[in-house]
C-alpha cells in the first residue's frame, strides 16, 4: 500500500511531467493545492482525461464509472487526487 | 463564369453493411446496422468493443499477391468502390479525355506500419503503403487516371473536402471528369485513441439518442463527378447536381467542435451562397451527428442559427448508426448513401434511436426508419479533429422536374485575379524576417540544419508539446501575415489551405509509441489528435483565428502548389477574399524510413525541413487595403503519370499551365524547378535542353530537399526575384549564371514521386 506522499509524487513524476509532458516546471514546483485545470496548470480537457488514464494505469484502478462531476471533484488538485487515489487503493485492499 | 452544377453519374460504395452499394442500401433501408464485435484486432481491454467493420472481406478475392503488397488496406477499399464507380458511369467506354482523383482519408495507410509493430528496421515494402498520398497516387495509377491527383487530409471531414476539391477542377476546366470520396480501413491505434479520449459507445451508435458515443467503422464510397451539360450531353444517369460546397475552421480546439456551431454554420453559409438559392429550399439535412456528447448538440445549434425558426421542420439525421464512423470516408459514404435514398424516394434515418438528448430535442430527427419525401435542395456535413467542417448543397434530381435543366443563362459574377502579397519562410536558410533571396547564390550545402523554436521566437504563440512542423509553420504563418501587413490591420476573414505529405511523424513516433510501450489500452490521449495530418493546419487557424475557408492535404512533392491552386480557386470563386497558403516538412527517424522505403535517400539532395507561407488576395481587395502586390498568379496545369511516361507527363503540366495562363512557351522567362532528383534526373536534363536559353533552376541543391514545402519555397523565391527592380534582378541573375533578363513571367514546375507533375505560371 503506498502513502499519500508516494502518490502525490506518482501523480507529479510520472503523470503531470512525464506523461503530459509539462514544461519549464518540475515536479516540486507544482503546488498540492493548485488547481490542475484553468488558472492553475492550465490543463485542458484532453490532457484531463489523459490524467485520468494516466491514474488508471499507474495505480491499477477504474475509473469509467465515475460521473463528470465526480471526477471534476476528485481531480482538482494534486491534493485531491492522491486522497482519493488512497481511498480507492484502501477500498480495493479492504474488499 | 458559369453557374455552379456538377452532376453525380456513378456511385461506389463499401461499408460495414455491404460490398457494393445495392447491398448497403438494402440493409439501411431494413433498419439494419453493420456494427458488431471487433474481429480484426482484440478488442477486449478497452471500454467498447464493437465497431463496423466490412464482413468477410478477403483481400485474395479482389487483388492479386503483387497487389496486395503494394495496395494498404485503405487503398484497396478505395479501388473496389471507384471499380463500382467509373463502372456505372461507363468511363472507359466512353472518350471521356482527363480524368482526375480526388482522395479524402483520415488514416492513410496506417495498418501498414500498425502491422509491423515497431517504429525502426522497418520493412520497406510496407512501409512504402503507408504515407497519405500513397493512397491517392496508387489508386490514380492502378486506373490510369491522367488528370490532378490530391489526397485530402482533413480527417472526418476529408471526403467532402475531396468532393468540393473535386467539383473546383471541374468547374475551372482542369478536368473533364473527377473521382471524388473517401476511405479508411479499421485500425487499432486509431481504435485507442478514441479510448483514450473515452468517446466510444459499448453500445452500437445512435447519434442524438440519450445514450451518448461513437462507434468506429471502416469503408470507401467514390463518386464519378462530372460538369452538367457534359453528363446531359451523353445521357448518363444522374443522381444528383452539386450547387455549392463550404469548408471553414473552428479555430476552437484539436478535438473537440465550437460549442455554439459557428465553424459548421460558416462551412453552410459558404455553400448555400456558392449555390445562390434560398433557404426556404433546403428541406433535408445529413449530418455529421457522431453520436459524442461535444459534437452533436454543437452542430444542431450552428444549424438552428443558420435556418432560424424554419430549422424545426427540416429533416435531420445522422447515418453513423446504419455503418459507423468512417472517419475519412464518413463524408462520402453518408453522401452516397443520402442519394440511393432520395432515389427511392426517402431520406435515411437514425436508427437505434430511443429519446433525444439535452441539446438535441428541438431537431426534427428522421428516426428508426426511412422516411417518405422528396425534399428540393438537401445538405451533407462533416466535421473533424483539427477544427475542419466541410458542407456540400445538392440539387435532389428526383424532385420535380425529373430533369436537371443546364442553366446556362445565369452567369456568376467575374472572376477575381489573384496576387501574391506576401511571403515567409522558416529555414536554415531564411534570413529573420522570411526571405531567402539573400542565400540564393549560396554555393551548395553550407547548413541546412534548421534551429527553430517558436518558444524563443514569440512564447505566446507556442504550445506545450507543439511539434516542430507545427512550430515551423506557425511560425512561417507569422513571418508572411507581419510581411504581408507590414502595420495594417488584421482581418480575420480569411482562408487557409495547406500542404503537408507527412504530417509530423514526430508526433506519430509519441503516439504509436505509447502504445508500443504501454499498451494498446493505454495509449497517449494527448498526442492521439496529432495522428491526422490536418492537426497542424488545425493549430494554425486556432493561433490566427482563422475560420475561412479551410483545407488540408498531402501529396508527396507537389504539396506547396496544391496549396497554391486550391486558394487560389478558393478568391477566384469568391469563397475568399485573402487566403494564406502554407506547406511543411518535418525530419524525423520514422521520416528517415519512410525516405528510404521511397527511395529518397538515394537523391543527391540532402533532405532537410521547414516551412512557406504566401498570402494570396483577390487583387481589387490588395489595392484597396493597400497591401503590396509582389506578383500575379497566372494559372496551372496539372497531371499524373499514369502512362510510364515522365518527361510527357511534365510537358503536360506545363502545357496545360500555359493554356490557362494564355502565355506561350516564349513568354517565360525562367522555370524553377522542385524535383526530387532520384527519379526524375533524366526529365530536368531533357527539359533544359529543350527551353534552350529559358533558365530552368533549382535550389534544391543548395537549400535541400522538402518534400512538401519545396515547390512552395521556389515559389516564393521567384515571387521575391520578381519583386525587385531590373538593376537588382541583375544582380541576383548574374550571380546564377542567367543572361536572360530583366524576369517579368515565370513558370514554377514540380514533380512528385509518384509522378504526379505541376506548373504554375506567375507575372510581374
Amino acid at each position: 500500500m503506498k502513502t499519500l506522499n508516494e502518490i502525490k509524487e506518482i501523480i507529479k513524476v510520472n503523470i503531470l511531467i512525464e506523461r503530459l509532458e509539462l514544461e519549464d516546471i518540475e515536479a516540486d514546483e507544482i503546488e498540492d493545492n493548485e488547481p490542475l485545470f484553468g488558472d492553475g496548470l492550465g490543463l485542458d480537457s484532453v490532457e484531463a482525461l489523459d490524467v485520468v488514464s494516466g491514474v488508471e494505469a499507474e495505480f491499477g484502478i477504474l475509473l469509467q464509472v465515475l460521473e463528470e462531476e465526480e471526477i471534476r471533484q476528485h481531480f482538482y488538485s494534486v491534493a485531491t487526487l492522491s486522497n482519493f487515489v488512497e481511498s480507492q487503493l484502501k477500498a480495493t485492499v479492504n474488499s | 463564369m458559369k453557374p455552379f452544377q456538377i452532376a453525380v453519374t456513378g456511385i461506389g460504395i463499401l461499408s460495414a453493411l455491404g460490398q457494393n452499394k445495392k447491398e448497403t442500401f438494402e440493409n439501411m433501408k431494413q433498419n439494419q446496422t453493420g456494427i458488431d464485435n471487433i474481429q480484426s484486432f482484440d478488442a477486449s481491454k478497452f471500454i467498447s468493443s464493437i465497431g463496423a467493420e466490412i464482413k468477410g472481406y478477403e483481400p485474395t478475392d479482389h487483388f492479386t499477391l503483387e497487389e496486395q503488397a503494394s495496395f494498404d488496406r485503405c487503398s484497396q477499399y478505395a479501388i473496389l468502390s471507384i471499380q463500382e464507380a467509373v463502372s456505372e458511369a461507363r468511363l472507359a467506354q466512353e472518350n471521356i479525355g482527363t480524368i482526375g482523383l480526388a482522395f479524402g482519408t483520415c488514416n492513410g495507410g496506417l495498418n501498414s506500419l500498425e502491422q509491423q509493430n515497431g517504429l525502426s528496421n522497418l520493412d520497406s515494402q510496407l512501409t512504402k503503403n503507408y504515407p497519405f498520398f500513397q493512397q491517392g497516387d496508387s489508386v490514380a495509377k492502378h486506373f490510369h487516371f491522367n488528370g490532378p491527383v490530391m489526397t485530402l487530409n482533413t480527417a472526418c471531414a476529408a471526403s467532402g473536402n475531396a468532393i468540393g476539391f473535386a467539383c473546383d477542377m471541374l468547374q475551372h476546366g482542369y478536368a473533364d471528369a473527377m473521382i471524388a470520396g473517401g476511405s479508411d480501413s479499421m485500425s487499432s491505434s486509431v481504435y485507442a485513441g478514441f479510448n483514450a479520449l473515452k468517446a466510444l459507445n459499448d453500445k452500437p451508435c445512435s447519434p442524438y439518442n440519450h445514450r451518448y458515443g461513437l462507434s468506429l467503422g471502416e469503408g470507401a464510397a467514390f463518386l464519378v463527378l462530372e460538369p452538367l451539360e457534359k453528363a446531359l450531353e451523353r445521357d448518363a444517369k444522374i443522381y444528383s447536381v452539386i450547387n455549392g460546397y463550404g469548408l471553414s475552421s473552428d479555430a476552437y480546439h484539436e478535438t473537440a467542435p465550437e460549442p455554439e456551431g459557428k465553424g459548421i454554420l460558416n462551412a453552410v453559409q459558404m455553400a448555400v451562397a456558392q449555390g445562390g438559392i434560398e433557404n426556404e429550399r433546403i428541406e433535408y439535412i445529413n449530418t455529421h451527428g457522431t453520436g459524442t456528447k461535444a459534437n452533436d448538440p454543437a452542430e444542431l445549434k450552428g444549424l438552428q442559427s443558420f435556418f432560424g425558426d424554419r430549422f424545426k421542420d427540416i429533416n435531420v439525421s445522422s447515418s453513423k448508426a446504419y455503418f459507423g464512423h468512417n472517419l475519412g470516408a464518413a463524408a462520402s459514404i453518408e453522401y452516397a448513401t443520402t442519394l440511393l435514398a432520395l432515389e427511392q424516394g426517402l431520406l435515411p434515418a437514425t436508427i437505434h434511436f430511443e429519446k433525444a438528448r439535452e441539446g438535441c430535442e428541438t431537431a426534427k430527427l428522421v428516426t428508426n426508419e426511412m422516411l417518405t419525401e422528396t425534399p428540393d435542395y438537401f445538405l451533407c456535413n462533416n466535421s473533424a479533429f483539427g477544427g475542419h467542417n466541410a458542407s456540400i448543397l445538392s440539387k435532389n434530381v428526383f424532385h420535380s422536374p425529373q430533369t436537371p435543366i443546364f442553366d446556362s443563362n445565369s452567369e456568376t459574377a467575374k472572376q477575381s485575379d489573384v496576387v501574391i502579397c506576401g511571403f515567409g519562410t522558416v529555414h536554415a536558410l531564411a534570413n529573420k524576417s522570411g526571405s531567402i533571396l539573400s542565400s540564393f547564390s549560396i554555393q551548395p550545402s553550407p547548413k541546412t540544419k534548421l534551429d527553430f523554436s517558436l518558444k524563443e521566437y514569440n512564447k505566446a504563440l507556442y504550445e506545450r508539446r507543439m511539434n516542430p512542423l507545427t512550430q515551423f509553420s506557425i511560425g512561417a504563418c507569422d513571418l508572411a501575415i507581419k510581411n504581408t501587413l507590414q502595420d495594417k490591420e488584421w482581418s480575420e476573414d480569411i482562408g487557409l489551405v495547406y500542404g503537408t505529405s507527412r504530417g509530423s511523424l514526430k508526433s506519430a513516433e509519441k503516439y504509436l509509441g505509447s502504445i508500443l510501450d504501454r499498451g494498446i489500452d493505454n495509449a497517449s490521449g494527448v498526442y492521439f489528435p496529432d495522428m491526422v495530418l490536418n492537426s497542424t493546419a488545425g493549430k494554425i487557424a486556432k493561433k490566427f483565428r482563422i475560420k475561412g475557408f479551410s483545407s488540408s492535404h498531402s501529396s508527396g512533392g507537389t504539396d506547396g502548389l496544391h496549396a497554391m491552386l486550391y486558394g487560389a480557386l478558393t478568391i477566384k470563386d469568391g469563397k475568399q477574399k485573402t487566403v494564406l497558403v502554407g506547406a511543411g516538412d518535418e525530419s524525423s527517424d520514422l521520416s528517415d524510413e519512410i525516405d528510404k522505403a521511397l527511395h529518397l535517400t538515394e537523391s543527391s539532395y540532402e533532405t532537410t525541413e521547414g516551412s512557406t507561407f504566401l498570402t494570396l488576395a483577390d487583387e481589387e481587395i490588395a489595392v484597396q487595403q493597400g497591401l503590396d502586390v509582389h506578383a500575379k498568379v497566372k494559372g496551372f496545369g496539372m497531371s499524373f503519370n499514369s502512362e510510364d511516361n515522365l518527361y510527357r507527363t511534365i510537358k503536360n503540366s506545363i502545357s496545360r499551365c500555359l493554356d490557362d495562363a494564355k502565355l506561350t512557351v516564349s513568354d517565360v522567362d525562367f522555370i524553377f524547378y522542385h524535383n526530387n532528383n532520384v527519379f526524375d534526373t533524366n526529365e530536368f536534363i531533357k527539359l533544359k535542353s529543350e527551353f534552350g536559353s529559358t533558365p530552368i533552376f533549382t535550389l534544391n541543391n543548395t537549400f535541400g530537399y522538402m518534400e512538401s514545402n519545396g515547390s512552395l519555397y521556389h515559389t516564393q523565391a521567384a515571387v521575391e526575384l520578381l519583386g525587385l527592380t531590373d538593376e537588382e534582378q541583375q544582380k541576383v541573375t548574374r550571380s546564377l549564371g542567367w543572361t536572360k533578363g530583366p524576369l517579368k513571367k515565370g513558370l514554377i514546375v514540380t514533380t512528385s514521386i509518384n509522378g504526379n507533375c505541376m506548373a504554375m505560371a506567375i507575372s510581374k
